[in-house]
């Protein structure tokens, strides 16, 4: 696919002192335009893969062991770190979680996002602001003009969070990085605040990668979706393929432990057990020891992660897992997994 | 949602500066370095006696109509001299220390930003000079650098430099870990536009709280060396000197010691209390 403007191919990311790499073997790619969310839980390392792709790792206690990283057919994990920032805010840029503590509180917002057009394009300081304001305009930021020159503790989380996809939009990136942009925000202005992503991605024609663990956000705003477990890709594919047919059971978890506003009677559930923790790393599918559909094989070997036609990729040697629905497990003699088959539901 | 409903961090100069006036101590010290400032500025255009000028017709007089504050033992007029010492003082106070921060703060940025080596060199020579008293080290430079008062202030500002060092690394270390550190990388920004913008100006307030409460340190460490003979040279004034003169009038002439034995006290009082409501002014856990 020649017109993906990112491709992430058997990245592995190692922490400095740790037995194996927190990533392991991801690879991802985005087309020009479209969006893809990367879910999973807290500590599967969806936020280091984006910080891989920046460069933004830390240089002491993170190294890249493997894999490439192409942006627009360059390769960046061969660049040196001036064009690496000369990229940075320019042709890709980032979004932060927490918008209340990502602007300098002693700049005003104003300069801080004239700041980021100023750092690549070299323009003029009044056509910097000019840009600014009309990044602000675009972003819809009541109060426009006034809000640019006010600090950012004057303004709400949402406001702020405004701000920051004006600063991180304003020099038309080819690829836009959103780390749970809308984790911290109230839930009316998460709304207000996806949509408005959605409509400047359209304009822009930005890529998005967008990482979440909110499947709410994934339904709203996905075209492809790629569901990462313990440093690794498990499910990727077309959104409407991930959420109609999913294929690992750890997918399935994720859903079966989302409320649903209609309302499921009884309780939500949960996936039992924790994500093994790197120095206890399984060897074979990472997912197994949570999962109630594992065999014996699961421990034995990684699961390869195999693509359908249709696009529709999965690493589970179970699947389909239709088949197993309401099965006894086969030969598994090992006890704690009394779940079986309740999140195939 | 916690993000949205909590308080906003109020961080504005204003509120900072009404709180400092609130403060009636912090007032009441800068009102009395405000004295101390204003005399010593228009020591020259002030009607008052040469500060060098001896009268040996009015050897060790106590105050008088004459002399205010009395003369020393050989005639020369005490309140001349204090107001021209204190051009002494407040000068070694000031420009030391602003020695002291234009060499330690870029060192503490630099080592608490790019951590690692840098970091442990610059740390541990912080470390080994903080080991040395602050005043026996400012001796030991000012007796190798040779007696003068500018030799003083070098001396006190290098020995004030590992202060500073270490105050801006740990504030940077915190500081470094923002989020919006992470995203002046993220807008491409190199590390000298980050240092300067966004980790400097961030960590300002206490060393402005540092700097103000280390002129009276200075000042005292400046009185020291001239008591000691390794700042101001006589004839020209100095507190410190001027102390170490009166010593041996004790009891003839007590008022020689009374006067920059007080006024040293009111200045470095009057730094203190303004370095004190100027952290509180600028704590950011207090609003």
């Amino acid at each position: 696919m020649s017109n993906d403007v990112l491709t992430v191919e058997g990245l592995r990311v190692r922490f400095r002192g740790q037995p194996v790499d927190l990533i392991d073997g991801v690879s991802l790619s985005i087309p020009a335009g479209r969006t893809l969310c990367v879910v999973g839980e807290s500590g599967c390392g969806k936020s280091v893969t984006s910080l891989a792709v920046m460069g933004l790792l830390p240089r002491r206690s993170a190294t890249v062991t493997a894999g490439r990283i192409r942006f627009r057919g360059q390769d960046l994990l061969g660049l040196p770190e001036a064009a690496l920032a000369d990229l940075r805010g320019n042709s890709m840029a980032m979004i932060f979680q927490e918008p209340m503590t990502s602007l300098n509180p002693v700049f005003t917002v104003g300069e801080q996002v004239a700041e980021a057009v100023r750092r690549h394009t070299g323009c003029s300081a009044a056509a910097a602001r000019d840009r600014a304001l009309e990044m602000f305009r675009r972003v819809r930021m009541p109060a426009a003009e006034k809000r640019l020159d006010e600090y950012p503790h004057q303004l709400s989380g949402g406001m702020r969070q405004r701000v920051m996809i004006a600063m991180a939009l304003a020099n038309r990136p080819a690829l836009l990085i959103a780390d749970e942009p809308t984790t911290a925000l109230d839930v009316t202005i998460q709304a207000q605040i996806l949509e408005l992503m959605r409509e400047l991605q359209r304009d822009i024609g930005t890529a998005l990668l967008m990482i979440t663990h909110d499947l709410g956000v994934v339904a709203e705003i996905a075209d492809d979706v790629a569901v990462m477990y313990a440093g690794r890709v498990v499910e990727s594919g077309p959104v409407a393929q991930i959420f109609n047919a999913p294929q690992h059971p750890y997918t399935l978890g994720l859903m079966g432990s989302m409320p649903a506003i209609a309302g499921r009677a009884g309780r939500l559930l949960t996936i039992p057990g924790a994500v093994p923790v790197p120095e206890a790393m399984p060897p074979g599918c990472r997912f197994a020891s949570r999962c109630p559909f594992a065999i014996p094989a699961c421990d034995a070997q990684v699961p390869p992660l195999v693509r359908g036609p249709d696009g529709h990729a999965h690493a589970c040697l179970r699947a389909p897992l239709e088949d197993h629905v309401g099965q006894d497990r086969t030969g598994d003699d090992r006890t704690g997994h009394d779940r079986t088959g309740r999140g195939a539901a | 949602m916690t993000a949205i409903d909590a308080p906003l961090p109020a961080r504005s100069r204003s509120r900072a500066w009404k709180k400092l006036r609130a403060n009636r101590p912090a007032l009441v010290g800068a009102v009395v370095v405000a004295v101390f400032v204003l005399l010593a500025v228009a020591a020259p255009i002030l009607p008052i006696a040469s500060p060098t000028a001896t009268d040996w017709g009015a050897i060790r007089q106590p105050p008088s109509a004459a002399h205010w504050l009395g003369t020393d033992e050989i005639g020369r007029d005490i309140l001349a001299r204090m107001i021209w010492g204190a051009r002494a003082s407040l000068m070694a106070g000031v420009v030391s220390v602003a020695i002291a921060v234009a060499i330690g703060v870029p060192l503490g940025l630099v080592a608490g930003y790019f951590g690692g080596w840098t970091d442990s060199v610059i740390a541990r020579a912080t470390d080994a000079l903080l080991a040395m008293p602050f005043l026996i080290l400012a001796i030991a430079l000012a007796a190798f650098l040779g007696p003068s008062l500018g030799n003083a202030m070098i001396a006190i500002g290098l020995s004030a430099v590992p202060i500073f060092i270490r105050l801006t690394r740990g504030q940077v270390l915190s500081v470094r870990t923002e989020d919006y550190v992470e995203g002046a990388r993220a807008i491409g920004l190199g590390h000298v536009a980050i240092m300067a913008a966004y980790i400097l100006p961030n960590v300002i307030p206490p060393i402005l709280v540092q700097s103000t409460l280390t002129v009276a340190t200075a000042i005292i460490a400046e009185a020291s060396l001239s008591f000691l003979g390794l700042g101001q040279q006589p004839p020209a004034p100095s507190w410190g000197s001027m102390l170490n003169t009166a010593k041996n009038f004790m009891s003839q002439a007590p008022w020689m010691a009374v006067w920059p034995g007080m006024a040293i006290f009111l200045v470095v009082m009057g730094f203190n209390l303004m370095g004190d409501g100027l952290r509180d002014a600028l704590d950011p856990r207090e609003h």
